[in-house]
């Protein structure tokens, strides 16, 4: 199990790369991933919050990331070679190139899953 | 009446296991149960308390008897979930940790708002995308100074719902004011122990990139933003959430948005436990020889061949009483099946969350008969599904909703999952009384009987009725 961070253009590009991971149709024609990966998609970020004025109304607007942002809790395990020595788990193509590496949680994290003791 | 050869009434369970009260060997057991993450559930003494990875949660929310909780991922995008002082405020102060939240610890704070117009504390996170979204913003919130509690919910300003409860009377009131095609959908109210209540409300939200969410204390009637009669109204508050689709159960946070993961139940009975009621020592042989010994060739083809023929009164009969179905974007079922989409007996929710649809399968996943019924997901529904050869009926709520009395069964069936053929596809996700499996088709008074309710008290209850 491995948590990764990613920001991506835009939701479109985001959209893409998880279709990417597998996708099939039910016999309802309702998509489904085929993988057991677990992915959450979190927009633009908030930077910093917004304030309002007496009457409620936006007085500085929220400000928000340029990118579009994901959180994935990987169903990957690093392993061992033969000869014992440690094989990391790694990205799945194409993700690497997008991901961010922290040295906190951010502003998502995975119920109990602490991102530092689990990061990709 | 004939004991059910499986039945699951949530009770036992272990990290990743839930155990099932017949057939008493363990062979009914759920033996896979995943959830990668930690969950809150409601505890015996009613407090919310958090349970660890791969261990099931018995919830006792409604009181009684627990139920089987199956939930899928969900955020929590509100940070600081029990921390009021890291929220935005404007006229009003936090004190932190005043009273016992409704996890029995020292950790639900106090909000004191003056008569000033906009006295509130409020939190902005970004949506998925710049879209309209359902969601459901909820709090849990217990009376001090003031009788009512505003709520607001806002896209671009004036985009807006506003709820007020009033703890007296018990009731909840929303407005949808601003336009922006952010609409009302639904509120309610759940009471806790020590007097705390879990108020929700669930709106369509506009195409606005964020959502900010507002609380604010009342002594007078009005929303967050309108002066107030008294100039200490105030309110003891904790586990703020707001989420996509229907309200789920709580998920703490601090710094971060937290995401509880998805629940997957499966794999109870086996190719024995589903043979069904057969009448005959030649053919139960026949069948036993055919789960164990794969490499006699033709020894299955012969047995569904007597059975198809009509031959033996082969029957059997699934069984579930679900205490509420969430209303979510799932295609969720519960299935016997042979693990593939081939043959299996499945009961499952549309996604339009109002009706639910009930089918059997079997050789190359040819259905043999179904029905797709209304359902109301908020109460409590009983489901049956009978079937022999040339005889299936299908049960909601103590009455007979369709029947068909052509066609073969499904053969080999050989495990039972809260999910479509015993994967990890079109998971079913709500609160489970029980499941049963009977390997007899039982009479249609037996069925009545079972997909009934006991008395008119428990009906009612049942559909959210008070009998006085």
């Amino acid at each position: 199990m491995k948590v990764g961070k990613y920001f991506f253009k835009d939701l479109a590009t985001a959209e893409a790369k998880i279709k990417a991971l597998g996708v099939s149709e039910d016999e309802e024609g309702n998509e489904y991933p085929t993988h057991s990966h677990s992915i959450v998609k979190l927009g633009h970020i908030v930077l910093e919050q917004p304030e309002f004025d007496e009457d409620g109304e936006v007085t500085k607007e929220a400000v928000l990331s340029e990118n579009y942002h994901l959180d994935v809790l990987w169903d990957l395990s690093d392993s061992t070679d033969e000869d014992g020595e440690l094989i990391k788990a790694d990205h799945p193509h194409g993700w690497k190139s997008a991901s961010v590496e922290l040295d906190s949680n951010g502003v998502h994290s995975f119920f109990g899953i602490d991102y530092l003791a689990h990061k990709m | 009446m004939a004991n059910p050869t499986l039945a699951m009434i949530p009770s036992g369970y272990k990290a990743g296991k839930v155990y099932s009260v017949l057939p008493v060997n363990g062979d009914g057991d759920f033996s896979t149960f995943t959830r990668a993450g930690q969950a809150t559930r409601v505890n015996q003494s009613g407090f919310i308390e958090t349970v660890n990875a791969n261990v099931p949660r018995l919830d006792y929310t409604n009181g009684g008897c627990p139920v089987l909780l199956l939930e899928d991922q969900k955020v929590n995008n509100l940070t600081y979930s029990e921390d009021f002082n890291n929220w935005t405020k404007l006229n009003i102060t936090t004190t932190t940790n005043t009273t016992m939240s409704p996890s029995g610890d020292l950790s639900a704070d106090t909000i004191t708002r003056n008569s000033t117009a906009a006295s509130y504390v409020n939190k902005t996170f970004t949506k998925e995308d710049e879209d309209s979204f359902e969601m459901t913003l909820s709090v849990f919130v217990k009376k001090n100074v003031g009788d009512f509690f505003a709520i607001r919910a806002q896209g671009i300003y004036p985009h807006r719902i506003d709820t007020l409860f009033q703890f007296s009377t018990e009731t909840l009131t929303s407005s949808e004011s601003g336009g922006g095609n952010f609409s009302f959908i639904s509120a309610s109210f759940k009471k806790y122990t020590n007097d705390w209540y879990r108020l929700d409300v669930s709106f369509e939200t506009d195409e606005s990139a964020t959502l900010t969410s507002l609380f604010s204390a009342r002594s007078s009637s009005g929303q967050v933003d309108s002066t107030d009669s008294a100039s200490n109204s105030s309110v003891f508050i904790w586990g703020a959430q707001c989420e996509y689709d229907n309200l789920s159960s709580y998920i703490q946070t601090t710094t971060s948005a937290q995401t509880r993961l998805k629940e997957i139940c499966k794999d109870s009975g086996n190719s024995v436990l589903f043979n069904g009621d057969y009448n005959s020592e030649l053919l139960n042989s026949l069948r036993l020889r055919s789960t164990y010994f794969e490499n006699l060739q033709g020894t299955t083809d012969i047995l569904n061949s007597f059975l198809c023929n009509g031959v033996l009164s082969y029957g059997s009969t699934m069984f579930v009483d679900l205490q509420k179905s969430f209303k979510d974007r799932s295609n969720g079922r519960i299935s016997i099946s042979d693990s593939s989409t081939f043959n299996r007996v499945v009961i499952g929710k549309q996604t339009n969350n109002s009706q639910f649809k009930l089918f059997i399968s079997r050789a190359n996943g040819d259905i043999v008969s179904e029905i797709t019924t209304n359902v109301d997901f908020d109460v409590r529904n009983k489901i049956a599904i009978s079937w022999e050869v040339d005889n299936f009926k299908f049960y909601v709520n103590g009455f007979l909703v369709h029947t068909d009395t052509s066609g073969g069964i499904p053969i080999d069936l050989n495990a039972m999952a809260f999910n479509g053929s015993n994967s990890g596809i079109n998971n079913f996700f709500g609160e489970i009384n029980t499941v049963q499996y009977y390997n007899t088709s039982l009479l249609n008074l037996e069925i009545e009987k079972l997909t009934s309710y006991s008395s008119f008290s428990k009906m009612a209850e049942s559909q959210l009725c008070i009998v006085q």
